[in-house]
């Protein structure tokens, strides 16, 4: 073999070893760009789907938000008008002092709170400058009512109670607007909006 | 997505809002002639005459 051929077989034998490693190289760069690509896709997908959950989640907020707003507009619709309507009321209730038919609805009143004590001699309080025929009263109901000299104040009604002041049934409008309110209210609704 | 996702919430909110807000008219104007009624009722509730 001469040197030219010996130089040959060299050359051939590099080129090869160069060939390979070029190629070892391309394949370990393919490799390495595919599991790059793999994995920002994963990621890519863990944002979307991350941004998709958080997406859903604002809406959902947004929503609730809104119809909790529109049931309060609603109630708050309701309140106002139920509201109008207890005013107007106490507002009746506060010049009935004036009405020729006062002096039967004490007497209402007093029957009233007198049944609800259920004892035989009771004394009833009343507004200054108010009277009721309380001998009457008496007859119809067989009991001792007696007017005390101690006077209530506010926007009129009465109170009967025992002498000893152990039972004492409290019917001016105030307190009965205060006992009722809850009732009242239930009862307004219904009227009003047909028992929503 | 975020962005859309909440656009698209807040106009469908717009119309729970005003739907309600037409409701509530709806309410107030069927309930205000009933008012004198159920006035008269509490107070003869108060006055202890019915």
């Amino acid at each position: 073999m001469g040197a030219d051929e010996i130089i040959k077989k060299i050359d051939e034998r590099a080129s090869a070893e160069v060939d390979k490693i070029i190629q070892d190289a391309n394949t370990r760069r393919e490799k390495i760009l595919d599991e790059a690509r793999r994995e920002a896709e994963h990621k890519k997908q863990v944002i979307l789907e991350r941004g998709e959950k958080e997406a859903i989640l604002e809406k959902q907020r947004i929503l609730a938000d809104a119809k909790l707003k529109a049931r309060r507009l609603r109630w708050d619709a309701q309140e106002d008008l139920v509201s109008q309507v207890l005013d107007a009321a106490r507002n009746k209730v506060s010049k009935v002092r004036d009405d020729p038919k006062y002096g039967d609805i004490l007497k209402v009143l007093i029957q009233e709170a007198a049944s609800s004590i259920g004892e035989d001699e009771l004394e009833v309080l009343l507004a200054d400058g108010d009277s009721v025929d309380l001998e009457q009263i008496s007859g119809e109901l067989g009991i001792k009512l007696s007017l005390s000299d101690k006077k209530i104040s506010g926007m009129g009604g009465v109170i009967v109670r025992t002498r000893d002041g152990r039972i004492e049934v409290d019917n001016t409008f105030e307190r009965r607007m205060e006992r009722f309110t809850e009732l009242l209210r239930t009862e307004i609704t219904a009227t009003l909006f047909g028992g929503v | 997505m975020i962005d859309e996702s909440v656009n698209e919430a807040n106009v469908e909110a717009r119309g729970i809002l005003e739907s309600a807000k037409e409701e509530v008219e709806e309410l107030k104007s069927a309930a205000t002639s009933r008012v004198e009624s159920a006035t008269e009722s509490v107070v003869a509730k108060l006055l202890g005459v019915r």
